[in-house]
């Protein structure tokens, strides 16, 4: 379940993220903020490209640092506002 | 009882207290008005918000504004750690449901609060040069103050209301007729600032705005343009990142410039200080029961938070409109004093919503460039311009969403 959106939150990055071209590597270990791959406009940007996506809507709260920090992290997010889905590690 | 020797003597002439004395003076109040300092004086706190124009226009003050050459300020750039997580608010005007984008200034404080005092004193209140030292009492109730003139005499001033605008001195708290100063929070930071020039400041139309700069948690500073050159310059840090270690406060604030945000660093290069180098710590407090019988407290004399925002004139100007309708209101049905309830809530209410937003902005930094870059613009803008005042303040869908976060996450009451 996660790895699926996984895919789908590689897909967005490569999206809003000026800093990405084809030819990085997005693993779900990347890590976002460290490496500054996205700066906080963009990670804003992916969240909502993620909502819309999935039909969802993420709290404020949730909009932290630590649920953005890799590309694992952010799917987790996702897939815990899915209905309650326990996400596949 | 004496018969009082005015309706109202207000403890300080700051803009609360000058504020307060032109609106009871237009309501025919007699006022006696304490001042220690002799104005003009320095202080700090020179941003005005949108709300402002209109309370100073009410006040006869458009004319000293107009011809004053003070910068023009169209709104807040806030610039995060990357300088990419940007945003601006902009000033707007407010028309029904219509905006329309607005200006508002930037004030030296010394010629502001001097001309502020002035039309106090144009407008008939009394002026007495002076140190409150104490309150008189009879029964439970204030019945006036007790001042040190410049002579080292001491009078007693009678008065039907005692009004506290003494700013950061709290000096009802001080004599214990209030509720306890409590702390809320920001107390441990320190802002060390200067007036400069050679500050890189926004470019075109915006070169008279309010920029603040912040990093990490707590670590912020504020540029606000002071005049074609020069511009107040603030650097806010917990207190331990602020130790004096040997150095002087030159150097103290120097060093500070280098640790809040790459985009300062970058813009204070060439920056040449054209002042002292002043410092104050431990500014944050609310103070509970700040009206009773007889007395009432306005503006910073009973809360202050934290001055990111710079509500600060504005939230003085605001407390003295509606402190001066409930003053008269009293003064008019002496069977039933002390009508405060009106101006306590609406005071309690604003700086509720104040306390949202500064509280979000600090732990939540996402959650507020959301509000304010992506989804709740307009309602950012009414905030920051300060419309706080009304009970439609918390209707506002970003206030709501704001307090809503805040108490699912266990940082304020519900």
């Amino acid at each position: 379940m996660t790895r699926d959106i996984e895919s789908v939150v590689v897909e967005a990055i490569r999206k809003v993220a000026k800093l990405v071209d084809r030819d990085t590597a997005l693993t779900r270990d990347t890590a976002l903020i460290e490496e500054q791959l996205l700066d906080s406009i963009e990670l804003l940007q992916l969240v909502m490209e993620l909502e819309k996506a999935y039909g969802i809507e993420i709290p404020l709260e949730e909009l932290a640092p630590e649920n953005f920090a890799d590309i694992g992290a952010l799917a987790r997010l996702v897939c815990r506002h899915l209905g309650g889905r326990a996400p596949e590690r | 009882m004496i018969a009082p020797d005015c309706d109202v003597a207000i403890i300080g002439a700051g803009p609360a207290g000058a504020a307060l004395a032109i609106h009871l003076r237009k309501a025919g109040r007699s006022v006696v008005l304490v001042e220690k300092e002799s104005f003009p004086r320095h202080h700090i706190g020179e941003s005005l918000t949108g709300e402002c124009v209109g309370l100073l226009d009410e006040l006869g003050m458009s004319d000293h504004l107009r011809t004053a050459a003070y910068p023009v300020k169209r709104g807040v750039t806030v610039t995060g750690a990357n300088s990419r997580a940007r945003f601006w608010v902009p000033v707007e005007a407010c028309e029904g449901s219509s905006r329309r984008p607005a200006t508002t200034w930037q004030v030296r404080r010394d010629e502001f609060d001097a001309a502020l005092l002035d039309k106090a004193v144009a407008m008939g209140a009394e002026l007495v040069r002076g140190t409150c030292r104490d309150v008189t009492r009879d029964d439970g109730r204030v019945t006036g103050i007790v001042v040190r003139g410049e002579a080292g005499d001491r009078h007693a001033i009678a008065s039907h209301y005692v009004a506290d605008c003494s700013g950061q001195k709290t000096f009802l708290a001080g004599k214990g007729l209030t509720g306890p100063k409590s702390r809320t929070g920001y107390e441990n930071q320190t802002a060390v600032f200067a007036q400069v020039r050679g500050l890189v400041r926004d470019p075109g139309e915006r070169d008279g705005s309010t920029h603040i700069f912040y990093g990490e948690r707590h670590h912020w500073a504020w540029s606000i343009p002071l005049s074609k050159d020069v511009t107040s310059l603030g650097i806010v840090l917990p207190k331990g990142a602020l130790r004096r270690d040997g150095r002087d406060l030159q150097q103290i604030f120097r060093d500070a410039l280098g640790k809040v945000n790459g985009e300062l660093i970058e813009r204070s290069r060439d920056v040449e200080l054209c002042g002292e180098v002043e410092t104050i710590s431990n500014y944050s407090y609310s103070i509970e029961n700040f009206t009773g019988p007889g007395f009432l407290c306005v503006g910073d004399s009973h809360r202050f938070f934290d001055p990111i925002f710079s509500f600060g004139v504005l939230i003085a100007l605001q407390e003295a409109r509606l402190a001066a309708q409930v003053i008269d209101r009293s003064l008019a049905d002496p069977a039933h004093p002390d009508q405060f309830d009106g101006f306590v809530e609406a005071s309690m209410r604003a700086q509720r919503v104040v306390e949202y937003v500064i509280r979000t902005f600090w732990d939540y930094p996402f959650a507020f460039l959301r509000l304010a870059h992506f989804t709740h613009q307009s309602d950012i803008a009414e905030i920051f311009s300060g419309r706080l005042y009304t009970p439609e303040v918390m209707e506002i869908e970003a206030v709501r969403l704001m307090r809503e976060m805040l108490h699912r996450t266990g940082q304020i009451a519900a």
